[in-house]
């Protein structure tokens, strides 16, 4: 089969020293930034980009997913014993973990967290390779005109099923396109809105706009706050018994197939995973009633969920160029930093990078699973470090990294700017990823619409003349709506309700 | 609670103004010292090993590993 001797390639790459210590290290440091509080993965990744510019793409690329996946799984054990979710997608494991922990069940509470996490982590890495071929193929038929519309779509999902408010979600995305079309045309060579300051030709990068939303952001609404938390400090047995084994099976079965499909829909994310995994749970059920109160299926189907959906987010961005959530636009955005043009390309041009990626996920798991049971008693006394004592370090690594990636200081102030928009935002509950999506696809959408309209000669049915690009838009065009066509079937039915 | 968000910025600003005219090492201990100070008031030592280690171990981390070469400045040769 050829796909196995890919994947004994990329082994062979992903198991080389360097990429191997770089990877213990990612998923290191993503459990470390998952456990921390008021340090997200996406500020990890974002503060850790500057750091890997040195770095061979592939090793950067390693280590960033494994921060990625790290904190998904890192984020799991503050749920668990501080009923605080280190990461968002951890937030349905505080329900019944925190329950477990109350009744000196935190052990088999992370131990079956850490176990579904591996197995969803694993299904996930084959369905990738399985899914990838195919999928490449198809990409490769893609015209400017497809791509143009695939990644409207991309954008317009975003906002939308993340559970928050659409208007809100395709505000910031419009704020991100327009922030990235600052700098000079790429095709006629004017100014945009530059306002004659020579460091704004090259335009904004991404990077200075995401460590102000996110790290910069970070501190400041975390400086707020005074934080003493209750640590559940008692936990032994991490192995769960053949019990819990038996009670959480079906929940990890299912957690990781549903995990996985959210994961590759655009704006789908392994929070919404998570979430539909334990309504899911709770549904199938047998004693609903004991959700919320401890039992370890919620704690297992959520888990696995979440860490499939991260799988699956790579997907698309490694089949199609196209980041389904906002940890893996910055992903796009560092392999364009690197050079790499990510698209279907990818698999030809740079097959060590994309095997290896893969081989990596398999190794990052097990190394997950080997370093997190033995050291949770280092994750738990790390969770009682006050952020008062890590706020200037966060700082200084966040502006040192924004410095560094290119020695100037207008991005420095640039990434202030934007920490305090950043910090206004989520005062006036805006969201920050987003803007991000905006930042990076913007540039890439206007390209490839532009490239469409050469091809057509200026004629804009061309988007809806090709089948699959009208499919994508009319997706599009749904994702917006289908909040007001909720709004609107369920008027009729409360007038319904109230004639009868 | 704002003199808190006002201290960040203003430091961060500071930071950002003196990182090339006094050099990283030195610009770094005193914004971190400057924020500790602000946010760990009780732990004088451990404010001051902070502020002296953060710099150099970020300088090591960025400029010798790395490759990413930071300003000396009135430091440097």
């Amino acid at each position: 089969m050829e796909v196995w001797d890919k994947l004994l390639f990329g082994f062979t790459v992903a198991l080389s020293p360097a990429n191997f210590l770089y990877c213990l290290i990612g998923v290191f440091i993503g459990t470390i930034v998952g456990v921390l509080p008021g340090l997200g993965v996406m500020n990890a990744v974002a503060i850790l980009i500057p750091m890997t510019f040195g770095m061979n793409p592939t090793t950067a690329m390693i280590m960033l997913a494994g921060i990625y996946y790290g904190a998904m799984y890192g984020g799991s054990t503050t749920s668990i014993l501080i009923n605080t979710p280190g990461e968002a997608p951890a937030i349905m494991t505080t329900l019944d973990g925190y329950q477990m922990a109350l009744q000196g069940r935190a052990g088999p509470a992370l131990g079956i967290a850490a176990f579904g996490s591996f197995i969803a982590g694993t299904f996930a890495t084959i369905m990738l390779m399985v899914l990838a071929k195919p999928l490449v193929k198809v990409a490769l038929s893609f015209g400017p005109t497809e791509y143009f519309s695939m990644l409207v779509l991309a954008l317009c999902t975003l906002g939308g099923l993340m559970g928050e408010s659409v208007i809100k979600g395709l505000l910031m995305a419009a704020f991100g396109i327009f922030l990235g079309t600052v700098g000079i045309d790429p095709v006629t060579g004017a100014e945009r809105f530059t306002f004659g300051i020579p460091e704004l030709m090259d335009g904004i990068g991404f990077l200075p706009v995401a460590i102000g939303l996110f790290a910069i952001a970070e501190v400041l609404i975390t400086a707020e706050m005074e934080m003493m938390r209750p640590v559940v400090e008692k936990v032994k047995g991490l192995l769960p018994s053949a019990k819990d084994w038996m009670a959480s099976k079906g929940a990890i079965a299912r957690g990781t197939i549903i995990g996985f499909l959210i994961g590759c829909m655009p704006g789908g994310g392994a929070t919404l995973a998570s979430v539909v995994s334990y309504l899911v749970e709770k549904k199938v059920s047998k004693h609903p009633e004991q959700f919320g109160k401890g039992a370890i299926e919620g704690v297992a189907g959520p888990e696995t969920a979440n860490n499939a959906a991260s799988g699956g987010a790579m997907v698309p961005l490694l089949t199609l160029g196209i980041p389904s959530t906002g940890v893996s636009a910055v992903l796009l955005g560092a392999l364009m930093l690197y050079g790499v043009r990510p698209g279907p390309l990818l698999f030809e041009k740079n097959p060590d990078l994309v095997w290896g990626l893969i081989a990596s996920f398999y190794i990052g798991n097990a190394l997950l699973l080997v370093i997190n049971l033995p050291l949770i008693g280092i994750w738990v006394q790390l969770l009682k470090v006050p952020f008062q004592k890590l706020l200037a370090f966060i700082l200084v690594i966040a502006i040192t990294g924004t410095y560094a990636t290119n020695n100037s200081v207008t991005e420095v102030y640039i990434t202030v700017i934007f920490g305090v928009i950043g910090y206004l935002m989520k005062q006036a509950d805006l969201p920050a990823a987003p803007v991000i999506m905006g930042i990076i696809l913007g540039p890439l959408i206007e390209t490839h619409f532009r490239r469409a309209l050469i091809i057509s000669n200026g004629d804009y049915s061309t988007f809806f003349h090709h089948p699959l690009s009208a499919i994508f838009l009319c997706a599009a065009i749904g994702s917006i709506l289908y909040p007001v066509i909720r709004w609107v079937v369920k008027r009729n039915h409360g007038l319904k309700a109230a004639k009868a | 609670m704002l003199g808190r968000i006002i201290w960040i910025i203003a430091w961060s600003t500071i930071y950002g103004a003196t990182i090339e005219p006094l050099g990283y090492l030195l610009s770094t201990g005193v914004v971190t010292f400057a924020l500790l100070a602000y946010f760990n008031r009780r732990g004088w030592i451990f404010n001051i090993v902070l502020s002296v280690a953060t710099p150099i171990s970020i300088f090591i981390l960025f400029d010798t590993l790395l490759k990413s070469p930071l300003p000396r400045g009135i430091l440097g040769p």
